[in-house]
Parts: structure tokens; C-alpha cells; sequence
């Protein structure tokens, strides 16, 4: 399979994911607590992606697929989750330029991603005055829970996604562009 | 922090922040109707979502009611009971219900203010949900080729829920009562009374989310509403209905400092957890 139609499968994926993060998660747990906790596959994906192939493949992913969720689900305002997964895409692909990347250093930049997601969310909807409950009070009730969920989703999606994404790199993974 | 971000890249980042903080300021609260490529998105997305939570949704229910099975029993037994109670009710009420229009005509009543409380209730499917928990919209399957439009008043059979807000051909977006907020300029608030007391007066605009209460505002002093009222809307907001129920009062004080009027915590009729929430109905107002 060449490189371009793997590409065209990545971001079907995505969308798939996408589809799924609306539907399927608030069947797996009970009452409430379907609302606390959410599963940010497509987060997830976009910060594999900055980590694994590149900052701007996952910055792209990251406006498009926030845009969707933004779009699609348009309640308070637009531009929120746009702005925060392009973010994340991009800071996950510019923390970390190493060459070994292990499993440990990639479930803990989706816990610290979901986490600064989810704040940032948070600290959106409080400047726009959307939210006025405290930080604390959003922390525990779903940042938090959310946070384990998804270190436990990046466990299991770590090794599919990372044989996939990798191959879609070329065989020698290229040095990146010096910074500056 | 220079070292790691360029200064190029640093002024790009600072560029893409006032960007999105314009954005966000501009669309708050900012309703207009969709645009094609958004229908379009939309409704395909919904397709999709719409094929996975109904099966989805099916299986959750009937792990749910195995469990359920031995309770059902009695539930039937005392179901069988208040039939016979609702078909007592239901003569009396085809008797009023034949006066009133009798009564109606006799005063002259133009055919509109006759259809006014004729509601249509359309019954929708929930076909995905908003995974930001902070931004509580639901997604239907009825669209404005089913004649769904803006403003309209969803609820359940306990009570109210929300509000259309967006509409594409195939399917619509519901704000949920869990999304007001008193800020907010899209927040559309809630004229409410009581039921049985058409009397008392309240608007409610803004829900508490620390504990799942519904705040209603502007009552005031010598206004009897009390704990355990029922709320129903008042329908002189001009967008909700009236008649439709809210929820019960579960206390009521005097207002923040220096207002004069009291203010009420409403518990919501309607439960907004996905398990409870898989059908809705439009409210549609018939027009003349």
C-alpha cells in the first residue's frame, strides 16, 4: 500500500473516531458518570501524530478535526476546540523531538495532553463567562476522571496507531528541521 | 522560552490566539441558520452517529432491563391499577374538553387563539451528544424538512429539556437547560409560573452545574411560590410555550444583596443522563 492512500486511511480514521467519541462512550458507563468522563480518541490520535510523525501533520489534524467537533455540536461558541487541539497537536510535536520514543513517554503525553485540554477548555469557557464554577470543582468533577480514562485509552491504542503511523513515514525517519 | 519558540514562531502563536479569541467572541451567543457545506457535514456526520447509537442504545437498554425483569411485575400490576383511573379521567376530560370548544365558541374565539395550545408533539431520536462536558448539546433526528425550526421547545415525557438551536434538513441541534447561563447572550430565559398558580412569576436563565439546579430569578417578595411547586413555563417569553413543566421548587431565599427580589432553586424535571435522554419531543406550536 503506497503512502497517499494510507494517509486517505488516517484521516478516516480520525473522522471514525470522531463519530464514535458522540455516540458510543455514554453506553459504556453508568448514568452520570457517562457525562464526567470523556474519551478524547481523536486528542489522542492528534498527539500520537505530533510525536510520531510530525508538529504540522498534527497541527492540521488538530484544526480540522476541533473545527469539526466545533461545527457539529456548535453550543456556546465556535473556535474553542479548534483552537485547543491544534494547540495540543502542535506543542506535543515541538516538546518532544527525540529519536527513541518509548511507550512510557507516549501514554504520558496523552495524560498531559488530555489534561491541558481539558483546562484550557475550561479556561475558555470561563473567560467567555460560559462557566463560572471554580477550577477546583472542574478538576475533580471531570478533568481529572477524564484524565485516567484516556492514560488507560493510550495504552490501548499505543501500539496500533504507532505501527500505522509510522508506516506511513519513509523507511529512514528524516531528521527534522532544525528550530529557529 | 525564546530558545524554544522562535520569534517568528512566537509572534505566529500570539497572531493565532487573538485570531481564535476573536472568533470566539464573535460567534458567542451569534445564531445564524447553517450554511451548506455546515448541512451537509452535519447531517452526514449524523447519518453516521445515527447508525451507531441506535443499535448501541438498544444493546445498553436490554442489558439493562434483564436486571430490570422481576421489578417490571409490579410495576404492571400498579400500571393496571392507574389505567382505570386515567379512563375515569379521560371521559370527564373529553366532557371539558367538548365544553370548552362549545364555551370557546359561543365567546367569539378567532381561530388562531383556538389552535393556540393545540401543540404538535414530534418525537425525535437522540442520536449523539456533545462529548465536551461543559457544552451540553444533544443531536436529533428530525430536521426542517420535517418542519423543525429554530426556538423551538424540546422535552421529554418528565419535562422540559432545551431548545432547538440549529437546524440542517435531516437533523437539528438541541441546547440542553444545563447549557443556560445568566450571561449569556444565547441563552434564551425561561418565563416561568406555577402550576395551579398562574399567579406567581419567574424567569429562569441560569443552571448551576455544582448542584444540578436550575436558578429562578426576579420573584418577587409577596409571590407565595413555595417548596415542592411545581414550575411550568409561563409562555410570555414569546419562544417557550406555555404549560410546558420545568421542574419543583427545592428552596427559595431572599436574593443576593441589594436586590429586592427572591430568588428559587428548581430541580429539573427531566433527567439529562443519555440512558434517560434517547427520546425527545419537538414542542411545534401550530400557526394559524
Amino acid at each position: 500500500m503506497n503512502i497517499q492512500w494510507r494517509a486517505l486511511g488516517l484521516w478516516f480514521g480520525f473522522l471514525a473516531a470522531f463519530i464514535v467519541e458522540g455516540t458510543l462512550p455514554f453506553w459504556f458507563f453508568p448514568g452520570e458518570w457517562s457525562l464526567r468522563l470523556s474519551p478524547h480518541l481523536v486528542l489522542i490520535g492528534v498527539l500520537f501524530a505530533g510525536v510520531l510523525m510530525n508538529r504540522y501533520y498534527a497541527l492540521a489534524l488538530g484544526l480540522v478535526f476541533g473545527l469539526l467537533q466545533d461545527v457539529h455540536y456548535y453550543g456556546h461558541m465556535l473556535g474553542v476546540h479548534t483552537f485547543v487541539m491544534g494547540l495540543c497537536g502542535y506543542l506535543s510535536g515541538l516538546a518532544l523531538q527525540r529519536k527513541f520514543v518509548t511507550f512510557f513517554y507516549l501514554v504520558s503525553v496523552a495524560v498531559v495532553g488530555s489534561l491541558f485540554y481539558d483546562s484550557l477548555v475550561y479556561l475558555c469557557y470561563l473567560l467567555f463567562r460560559v462557566v463560572r464554577e471554580p477550577f477546583l470543582w472542574a478538576f475533580t468533577h471531570h478533568i481529572a476522571p477524564s484524565m485516567l480514562l484516556n492514560a488507560f485509552l493510550a495504552v490501548l491504542l499505543y501500539l496500533p496507531v504507532r505501527q500505522y503511523m509510522e508506516s506511513m513515514l519513509p523507511k529512514k525517519r528524516e531528521e527534522e528541521p532544525p528550530l529557529g | 522560552m525564546l530558545k524554544l519558540f522562535g520569534n517568528k514562531r512566537l509572534l505566529i502563536l500570539l497572531a493565532a490566539l487573538i485570531l481564535f479569541v476573536a472568533l470566539m467572541g464573535i460567534t458567542k451567543g451569534k445564531r445564524e441558520s447553517m450554511t451548506w457545506p455546515e448541512k451537509f457535514l452535519s447531517d452526514t456526520i449524523s447519518w453516521a452517529q445515527g447508525v451507531l447509537y441506535r443499535p448501541a442504545s438498544r444493546v445498553a437498554g436490554f442489558v439493562e432491563e434483564i436486571g430490570r425483569l422481576r421489578r417490571l411485575y409490579e410495576e404492571n400490576k400498579a400500571l393496571k391499577r392507574t389505567i382505570v383511573f386515567y379512563e375515569r379521567d379521560m371521559a370527564r376530560l373529553n366532557y371539558l374538553e367538548e365544553e370548552n370548544r362549545r364555551l370557546k365558541e359561543a365567546l367569539g374565539f378567532t381561530e388562531r387563539q383556538k389552535s393556540r395550545d393545540n401543540y404538535v408533539y414530534r418525537i425525535a431520536r437522540v442520536i449523539s451528544r456533545s462529548p465536551d462536558t461543559l457544552n451540553n448539546t444533544i443531536r436529533i433526528d428530525l430536521g426542517s424538512e420535517d418542519g423543525v425550526r429554530e426556538n423551538m421547545a424540546v422535552t421529554t415525557s418528565q419535562g422540559l429539556v432545551g431548545r432547538v438551536v440549529r437546524v440542517s434538513p435531516f437533523h437539528a441541534t438541541v441546547e440542553l437547560l444545563t447549557n443556560m447561563e445568566i450571561d449569556e447572550v444565547s441563552t434564551k430565559a425561561i418565563a416561568a409560573t406555577v402550576e395551579g398558580n398562574e399567579r406567581s412569576f419567574g424567569v429562569i436563565q441560569s443552571y448551576d452545574r455544582q448542584k444540578g439546579l436550575l436558578l429562578m430569578t426576579k420573584i418577587t417578595h409577596e409571590d407565595p411560590i413555595a417548596e415542592g411547586d411545581v414550575v411550568v413555563t409561563a409562555g410570555t417569553g414569546g419562544v417557550f410555550p406555555p404549560g410546558l413543566v420545568i421542574g419543583t421548587v427545592v428552596s427559595r431565599e431572599a436574593g443576593m444583596l441589594g436586590t429586592i427580589t427572591h430568588t428559587a432553586l428548581v430541580r429539573p424535571a427531566a433527567d439529562f443522563d443519555p440512558l434517560s435522554l434517547k427520546e425527545v419531543f419537538v414542542v411545534e406550536v401550530p400557526e394559524p
